[in-house]
């Protein structure tokens, strides 16, 4: 059974759901301005916020929330404990277990501060550590708010591939800010603002209808190209190099040299 | 803002208010008056328009239970009628204490209360280490006791699924395994609100700007300090 | 304008290595923008609290031009927008925080009222003055904490990534303050991932495993791989005469589609 949200109005924000159905597989975006109710969503989906009416089914699926603030999801004073301690003895002993440490492990380098307390890591190594335990987790659906802060370009890579590879054949939920980063491997998109949504749209589209004031001068660029009508495509300006090889055709297409 | 800030009172006639209105209600001997004041807070109580969660009407009957039964236990000698008595007049006078109590903390700014405060200190006292001190230990708790609750529920929250998705179900224990954590966390925590507080520019000498005192200060000065005098003769 | 003088400056900060930053030997000029970056745990937060004053240098010191060491500089000096909002509103609600640092050092009542009520308007939260802090979302939050730090009147700024969480609006806003910052030739120090940067700052420093190295322009937009850098890279390298890399992205786009 699919997840289904019905009729929920959240606190503060006061995003009104009227009808939500979760699609069963694959990554798609949670866009918005500040404070339009995108984490308590995502806090809603996870069943850690209490709503008044309305209806939220979850069915059997095993969720899993990586919260904004990865603080909130430290407690232990090892790294290693915190990776380690909701399975059982037993369990820990299993070679294909072991297995899949190894591999978390190595994923998102912890090898470096396995044995340290993750209280003297910078944010975006604690971030790195609740991406892990999720990891080691495995969860059906997987909802992950703002994953891209405080993350440097590197490991906004790597974090990018991890959550690709993941969508394959499960649920990714990512409520964020950062277009270029979602753009680059995301397709679709909800928007969140007063009211959420039904169905995803192409997140390409909702970045030209929605944002207004660009990040960068490529985003500028493209926007402006964009608005001429020139033929380019809609997410061209999040990798320079595409942009530039679309560039260089507009020149000599327009320029006349070959 | 600036209609705001003459609409509300300074915050050092709510500390009047707070203790005169403790006292008055703490005083009273006759059922009729400890009526009417129950009265006039459930007044108060609908016109703040904000009602009393089921936790904070638990915690008010719990703590005034308590002073109740310490009532009790505290005059092993008297008849057993007169323990009685005692301890439900106690529990009621407690009870009503408390809810004018919170219900006077809610409408204000704890901030505007314990900076005001600080200033009036470091009026009397002199512009002495200790006050700052004491107005700081008051705001790092209490910025500190929220962030620790949140905290305290994000954790809870996040070990709960965490166990789930691991197999395992909940353990009783598991509330308890956050306690140390909590200890940690609430040290670190008390840090950042230290480190903050210093680099925003607190130190100890430092005083905050009160609020101007205005006519309407005077006023309502007046009038809980009359009120005081008479409940005091009239023995309310 | 405030210059700012680290003379073989190094710290342990934390016990553990990642914290360990030194021996940094620089001035920052009053008025100047520096652009901090480099990756995760490499020491750009504890350069940010050694000019906070929260960490003390082990070695060397760290003076203002006319004298001063960072032990005696006047408290309200140094402002220091935290990478965790959260460790750095203290209040209850937002205008209370927002007032804190004016309600110690404003002239008088007034004074204090109209820093704090420009502060909050300058970042757009004049409505949300009487929020409690806790209701507040991951970015509104940050605007919070960035308007406090407005209403303190700093001259040296220390920006930790405020871009971080924030939506389109509190960007441009963010901006605008910079911006204004530079105008009014305060010294800024912003550490970032964020490439947009570049086209604010004066001078470059990367940090990693606790050194720190002057970089050019070309240098620090080539390490943080600056879209707009990259794009310019490639297009002059194959159309000949294509120029632009300074032209505004509105000229570009009337140049490549007119």
């Amino acid at each position: 059974m699919a997840m289904t949200v019905q009729g929920v109005t959240l606190p503060y924000s006061g995003l009104f759901i009227e009808h939500w159905q979760a699609p069963a597989a694959g990554v798609y975006a949670v866009m918005g301005p500040n404070g339009a109710g995108k984490s308590q969503w995502l806090s809603l989906l996870a069943g850690q916020l209490k709503v008044r009416g309305g209806t939220v089914k979850r069915g059997r699926h095993r969720i899993g929330l990586v919260m904004q603030h990865p603080e909130h999801q430290i407690a232990e004073d090892l790294v290693s404990t915190e990776v380690l301690w909701p399975y059982g003895a037993t369990r820990r002993t299993a070679p294909e277990f072991l297995a899949s440490v190894a591999q978390v492990k190595d994923r998102w380098a912890l090898d470096g501060f396995w044995d340290d307390s993750p209280w003297t890591l910078s944010t975006g190594q604690k971030r790195r550590l609740v991406f892990a335990v999720y990891d080691l987790l495995n969860p059906d659906v997987l909802l992950l708010d703002e994953p891209s802060e405080s993350l440097d370009g590197e490991w906004k890579d790597r974090t990018r591939r991890w959550v690709a590879e993941r969508a394959r054949d499960h649920l990714v939920l990512i409520a964020s800010h950062d277009w270029p980063w979602v753009l680059s491997f995301v397709d679709q998109g909800y928007w969140c603002e007063g009211t959420l949504d039904n169905k995803p749209k192409d997140l390409g589209e909702l970045w030209y209808e929605r944002q207004v004031p660009p990040s960068g001068r490529l985003e500028e660029l493209w926007r402006e190209l964009l608005d001429r009508s020139a033929p380019v495509g809609l997410r061209e300006w999040i990798d320079p190099q595409i942009a530039a090889g679309q560039a260089v055709k507009l020149w000599h297409w327009k320029h006349g040299a070959h | 803002m600036a209609l705001e800030a003459r609409r509300t009172l300074n915050a050092l006639v709510v500390v009047q208010a707070l203790a005169i209105g403790i006292a008055v209600i703490y005083m009273s001997a006759d059922i009729w008056a400890m009526g009417l004041w129950l009265v006039l807070l459930v007044v108060a109580q609908w016109r703040l328009r904000q009602p009393m969660t089921a936790r904070q009407g638990l915690a008010l009957l719990s703590g005034a239970a308590l002073w109740g039964i310490l009532a009790y236990v505290n005059r092993p000698l008297e008849p057993m009628r007169t323990r009685e008595a005692l301890a439900a007049w106690t529990f009621i006078r407690f009870f009503a204490v408390l809810w004018f109590s919170v219900l006077i903390l809610r409408a204000t700014s704890l901030w505007a209360l314990v900076s005001h405060l600080e200033w009036a200190l470091k009026r009397v006292i002199g512009p002495r280490a200790a006050a700052g001190e004491l107005a700081l230990m008051a705001l790092v708790a209490m910025r500190f006791i929220p962030v620790l609750g949140a905290s305290a529920r994000h954790l809870r929250a996040d070990a709960r699924m965490r166990r789930q998705l691991a197999g395992n179900p909940a353990r009783w224990n598991d509330a308890l395994r956050f306690v140390m954590p909590l200890v940690m966390a609430s040290i670190l925590r008390s840090e950042n609100v230290a480190e903050a507080l210093w680099t925003r520019g607190w130190r100890a000498g430092v005083t905050p700007w009160p609020k101007p005192w205005t006519a309407r200060d005077w006023a309502a000065t007046g009038a809980l300090w009359l009120f005081l005098i008479i409940a005091w003769k009239e023995k309310i | 304008m405030t210059a700012v003088i680290f003379e073989g400056v190094g710290t342990d900060y934390g016990k553990d290595s990642h914290y360990a930053l030194g021996s940094l030997d620089f001035t920052i000029q009053g008025g100047e923008c520096i652009f901090v970056s480099g990756p995760n745990g490499g020491g750009k937060t504890t350069l940010a609290r050694l000019l906070a004053g929260t960490v003390k240098a082990v070695q060397g010191k760290i003076m203002l031009a006319d004298g001063p060491e960072r032990g005696e500089w006047p408290p309200t000096l140094v402002g220091w927008v935290q990478q965790e909002p959260e460790h750095q509103v203290i209040a209850e609600r937002v205008g209370e925080d927002v007032g804190i640092s004016p309600s110690w050092y404003a002239g008088s009542y007034q004074e204090y009222q109209n820093a704090k009520d420009g502060a909050l308007a300058a970042l757009g939260l004049t409505a949300m003055s009487q929020r409690v802090v806790q209701s507040l979302s991951g970015g509104e939050l940050h605007r919070t904490a960035m308007a406090a730090i407005v209403a303190q009147r700093p001259e040296v700024w220390v920006m930790d990534e405020p871009e971080a969480m924030m939506d389109r609006a509190g960007q441009v806003a963010l901006w605008e303050l910079v911006g204004q910052l530079k105008q009014k030739q305060a010294t800024v120090v912003m550490i970032s991932h964020d490439a947009r940067w570049l086209a604010v700052a004066d001078r470059f420093l990367w940090i990693a495993g606790g050194h720190a190295l002057w970089l050019g322009h070309e240098d620090m937009a080539a390490r943080l791989a600056d879209p707009w850098h990259e794009f310019w890279e490639i297009m002059e390298s194959q159309v000949a005469g294509a120029g632009g890399r300074d032209k505004s992205p509105g000229e570009v786009a009337r140049m490549l589609w007119p």
